[in-house]
C-alpha cells in the first residue's frame, strides 16, 4: 500500500508594488482591491480622502510595477466614486467598479473611459443595497455581493438578472454585511461573511458547502474578512482585515498557516520617493532600529491569485501590493 | 425642586454630559429616570462598544488617514453616534485641557492615538490621568519634553504640567508653586521620552511609542513642594495629586465645563470660582475618592447646583454641530462627507486637533464673534430646514398627531418642546408668533396643507435654531 503524504506548503514574500502618493505621482492611497487583466495588467481601486477629490481613483500598471494610467476622482457624477470597493476585469477586458455609496457599478474600457454605469437600488431580484465583491465567472457572467441585502446574486455581463443565494443571518448559507468574493477552478463560491467572521464556500448553483474560520483571534480564528482567493490546489487565502494578516486554509477549510506581511527593501515607486528626499529621509530612517511597523501589513483588504499562483494582497493602510508565493515543502 | 419637566432635566443631563439627544432618546432617558440615566452616562461599558469597524470599512481613512481631517471627521462622526456620550465627552475635556495640536506634530495618526489615551482613561483616577499624559508621545513631543535631558533640562513640559494640567498658577490670591518646583519638576521628567519613528514617506504615517531612558534621568535628590527626594516622574505626580490646589484645579475645570460658564483659566489665581459651595462639594469628593473622576461627576451630575444650571453655559461649536446632527438623525451611521460637519467647528472657532495654544480654547462667551454666530446659526437652520433628515421628518409626524388644525400658540410651543425642550423668552416667543401669525391657519389634513405645513414647520425650525437661547446648553 503506498501511502501519500501531502506536503504542506510554505509561503514567503516576494516583492512589494506600490506606495503612497495620489495622481498624477506614482503610487496608491487606501488601495482596497486589485484585479488582474491579461499580460499581468492590474486594475488597483483605492478608497481614500474624500475631502480631495483626487484621491479615489483606480491605477492601471503592471506585475512589473510600471504605472500605466489612472482614471476615475471622488464625487457622485459620471465615472467618479463615492464609496468604490472592488474591481473586477471581465473577459473582453472591461473594468468594473462597484460603489456601495452610489449603488451602482461603472464599467470603463481598458483606456479608462467610462462605457456605462448601470444598477437600481433596493431589494427585489436584481436590484442591490451596498455592492461589494465582485467577481466574473467563467461564462462571464458577474457575481456581485449585494451587501446589505445579505445575498449573492449572479447577472450576465449585459447585467440581465440570473439568480440569487443568501439571506440575513448566522446560520449556515446565511450572510452578515459580506464583502469579497472569489472563485476556485471549479468555479465554486467563496463569499467573506464579514460581520459574522468567516468565509463561506457554496457551489455555482449557491448551495452552501462549508464555512471556513470563525469568530477568534488564533490560528484560524477570523475578526472581519473583507476578501478571499483560492489557488489552483485549492488552497483558501483570507485578507483577516481586523487582525491586520492572511490566514491560509486546506480546501479542506483547515488553518495551515498565516503572513503577517514583510516588506523587505522597496518598491521600484519607493525607491523612487526615497531619491527625492535621500537626506531627510536618510537622517530619519538612521536612527531606527526596528522596521517591524514598516513591514507588516495595515488593514489589507483585497487579496487575489494571479495565473503563475502568485499571492496578491492589498495592503490597504501602507498604500501598496505585497506578494507572495508559495513554495511546495 | 428645580422647576423644569423631567424631560427638560435629561435633555439638560445630555447636553452637559453627552452631545443632546434625539426625541425618542429623551424619552427612552426619561422613562428610565434621572438618577439611573447618570448611572448609566457613568459606566459607559454597560453600554455597547463603538463599532469602528463599521465606520473603518465604509471610510478607511478614519483608521489610517495621514492627513489631520481624518481624524478630525472621525472623531466628530463619534461624538455623533455614540451611545456612549459621556465617554466622548470627557474625551473632549481632556482635550480642552491637554490641548495638543497637529500643527507642531505633523504625524497625525498620533492625535488620534492620544484621542485613544484619554478616551480610555475619561472616567478613570487622576493620577493615572496625569502618569498617562506623561507618558504620551504626542504630549512628549508637543511640549519637548524629548528635549529635556539629564543635566540640560527643558522645563516646558514641568512648567505646564503644573499651570494648566494639574494645579493651575495660583489659587485663593496666593501661587500654588514656585519657579524652583518647576525646575526641580521638570528634572524628575528627564529621561521620559519616545523611540525614533520612520518617515511618513513611502509608506504612511507611523506612531511613536513612549521611551524611559534611564540614562538620560536626572537620578539627584530634588525639592518639590517641600518634599525633597530622588524623585521620579510619577512620584511628582503622586506629591501634585496631594495638593489642596489640584483638587480645586480640577473642580473648577469640570464645573466650567459642565455647570456653568466661569472666566478662563488664567484668571483662576485672582477670581474666585461663582459657586464656592459648589468647588467645595467637588474638592471634598476629589479626596474622599482619591482623585476618581467618575465619584466627582456622579455628585456633579446628581446636585443641585447642576440642576439649577440650565442654559448657562454657551455651547462650544463641537456640541453645538454634533447636538444639532443627532437632533436630526444625520451621520448617526457612516455616510460620506463627514468633512463638510468636522470642518464646520473650525469656521466656528473650534478646529479640533488644532487648539490654538497649549492653553486650549477660551470657552463661554468667547466662542461668539460676529463670524461665528453667522456659521452657528447657519449651520443650524440648514439642517434642521431640510425636510429629508429623518429627525425632521419625525417632529413632523408628531406635530401631525396633534389634529388637522393647530393654534399656533400651541404649534410654536410643540415645536419648542420637540426641539429642546427649549425654553425661550417672552420678546423672542412674540418673534416667533410673527412668523406664524404670517403663516395663516396651521393645518395637516390634506396633502396639499400637508406641504405647506412642511415648509411652515421647518421654517420655524430655522428660526428658533437662530435664536439666542438655542446657543445655550
Amino acid at each position: 500500500m503506498t501511502t501519500l503524504t501531502e506536503v504542506t506548503p510554505s509561503f514567503k514574500y516576494s516583492y512589494t508594488i506600490g506606495n503612497q502618493a495620489v495622481p498624477p505621482a506614482q503610487g496608491f492611497s487606501g488601495p482596497v482591491s486589485v484585479a488582474m487583466g491579461k499580460d499581468g495588467l492590474l486594475y488597483v481601486l483605492c478608497s481614500y480622502y474624500e475631502y480631495v477629490p483626487a484621491w479615489k481613483f483606480v491605477v492601471k500598471c503592471n506585475m512589473d510595477e510600471d504605472y500605466l494610467m489612472h482614471f476615475g476622482s471622488y464625487g457622485e457624477r459620471e465615472g467618479q466614486f463615492t464609496w468604490p470597493n472592488s474591481v473586477a476585469v471581465d473577459s473582453t477586458g472591461f473594468v468594473h467598479v462597484t460603489d456601495e455609496w452610489l449603488n451602482r457599478i461603472s464599467v470603463f474600457d481598458c483606456d479608462g473611459k467610462l462605457t456605462k454605469t448601470w444598477g437600481v437600488h433596493g431589494h427585489d431580484k436584481g436590484q442591490w443595497d451596498r455592492p461589494a465583491g465582485i467577481i466574473f465567472d467563467s461564462d462571464d457572467n458577474l457575481l456581485l455581493v449585494d451587501s446589505l441585502n445579505s445575498r449573492v446574486q449572479k447577472f450576465s455581463n449585459h447585467g440581465e438578472f440570473i439568480s440569487t443565494f443568501g439571506s440575513f443571518g448566522d446560520g449556515p448559507g446565511n450572510l452578515n454585511t459580506p464583502w469579497g468574493i472569489n472563485l476556485d477552478a471549479d468555479g465554486n463560491i467563496y463569499v467573506a461573511d464579514w460581520r459574522n467572521d468567516r468565509i463561506q464556500k457554496f457551489d455555482s448553483n449557491g448551495n452552501y458547502i462549508l464555512q471556513i474560520g470563525s469568530s477568534g483571534h488564533g490560528d484560524g480564528g477570523l475578526r472581519r474578512p473583507s476578501g478571499v482567493a483560492v489557488d489552483s490546489d485549492g488552497y483558501v487565502y483570507v485578507a483577516d482585515w481586523g487582525h491586520d494578516r492572511v490566514q491560509v486554509f486546506d480546501a479542506k477549510g483547515t488553518y495551515v498557516d498565516q503572513f503577517n506581511g514583510e516588506c523587505h527593501g522597496y518598491s521600484k515607486w519607493a525607491q523612487a520617493r526615497m531619491a527625492s528626499d535621500p537626506e531627510g529621509m536618510a537622517a530619519q530612517r538612521a536612527v531606527v532600529t526596528d522596521f517591524t511597523v514598516e513591514r507588516v501589513f495595515f488593514q489589507p483588504t483585497g487579496i487575489q491569485v494571479d495565473s503563475d499562483g502568485r499571492i496578491l494582497v492589498v495592503d490597504t493602510g501602507r498604500h501598496r501590493i505585497q506578494i507572495y508565493e508559495k513554495h511546495r515543502g | 425642586m428645580t422647576g423644569y419637566s423631567d424631560i427638560s432635566m435629561i435633555a439638560h443631563l445630555l447636553r452637559r454630559a453627552g452631545f443632546g439627544a434625539s426625541r425618542e432618546d429623551l424619552e427612552y432617558y426619561t422613562d428610565k429616570g434621572y438618577e439611573d440615566t447618570v448611572e448609566e452616562l457613568l459606566n459607559p461599558e454597560s453600554q455597547p462598544e463603538y463599532e469602528d469597524d463599521l465606520a473603518y470599512r465604509y471610510v478607511p481613512y478614519y483608521r489610517m488617514g495621514t492627513g489631520i481631517p481624518s481624524y478630525q471627521c472621525y472623531w466628530m462622526y463619534r461624538m455623533i453616534s455614540t451611545r456612549r456620550p459621556l465617554e466622548e465627552k470627557m474625551t473632549l475635556f481632556w482635550h480642552h485641557i491637554f490641548a495638543t495640536s497637529h500643527s507642531k506634530l505633523n504625524r497625525n495618526p498620533q492625535m488620534n492615538k492620544q484621542l485613544q489615551l484619554l478616551r480610555s482613561f475619561a472616567l478613570g483616577n487622576f493620577r493615572t490621568v496625569l502618569i498617562q499624559i506623561s507618558k504620551d508621545p504626542a504630549m512628549i513631543y508637543w511640549l519637548d519634553n524629548c528635549e529635556n535631558h539629564n543635566g540640560a533640562p527643558n522645563e516646558n513640559y514641568g512648567r505646564e504640567l503644573l499651570e494648566l494640567f494639574s494645579m493651575g498658577v495660583g489659587m485663593d490670591n496666593e501661587f500654588n508653586y514656585s519657579e524652583e518646583d518647576v525646575k526641580e519638576c521638570a528634572r524628575a521628567f528627564t529621561g521620559w521620552t519616545m523611540a525614533p519613528q520612520l518617515p511618513r514617506y513611502p509608506y504612511g504615517d507611523y506612531c511613536w511609542d513612549f521611551e524611559y531612558r534611564s540614562d538620560d534621568h536626572d537620578d539627584g535628590e530634588k525639592v518639590f513642594l517641600g518634599e525633597t527626594g530622588r524623585f521620579n516622574g510619577d512620584d511628582i505626580v503622586d506629591i501634585i495629586i496631594r495638593q489642596p490646589s489640584t483638587a480645586r484645579f480640577l473642580a473648577r475645570h469640570l464645573y466650567n465645563f459642565f455647570v456653568s460658564d466661569e472666566p478662563q483659566v488664567p484668571s483662576w489665581q485672582t477670581t474666585d470660582p461663582e459657586n464656592v459651595e459648589a468647588i467645595k462639594i467637588l474638592e471634598q469628593e476629589y479626596f474622599q475618592s482619591n482623585g476618581d473622576i467618575r465619584s466627582m461627576l456622579r455628585v456633579l451630575f446628581n446636585s443641585e447646583f447642576f440642576k439649577n444650571s440650565l442654559y448657562k453655559k454657551v455651547k462650544s461649536p463641537a456640541e453645538l454641530i454634533a447636538g444639532v446632527m443627532r437632533l436630526v438623525d444625520d451621520y448617526t451611521s457612516p455616510k460620506p462627507n463627514s468633512h463638510e460637519i468636522a470642518f464646520a467647528a473650525g469656521y466656528m472657532g473650534q478646529d479640533l486637533l488644532n487648539p490654538p495654544t497649549v492653553e486650549g480654547w477660551h470657552t463661554g462667551k468667547e466662542w461668539i464673534d460676529s463670524g461665528a454666530l453667522v456659521e452657528r446659526v447657519n449651520f443650524a437652520a440648514d439642517r434642521v430646514g431640510d425636510i429629508s433628515m429623518p429627525g425632521v421628518q419625525r417632529i413632523i409626524e408628531r406635530l401631525t398627531t396633534h389634529g388637522p388644525v393647530i393654534e399656533s400658540g400651541k404649534f410654536l410651543d410643540l415645536c419648542l418642546d420637540l426641539v429642546g425642550p427649549v425654553e425661550v423668552s417672552e420678546d423672542r416667543r412674540s418673534e416667533l408668533m410673527i412668523y406664524l401669525d404670517k403663516q395663516g391657519p396651521i393645518k395637516c389634513g390634506t396633502s396639499d396643507e400637508k406641504q405647506v405645513f412642511e415648509k411652515v414647520t421647518t421654517g420655524l425650525l430655522r428660526l428658533i435654531v437662530a435664536s439666542r437661547e438655542f446657543q445655550f446648553a
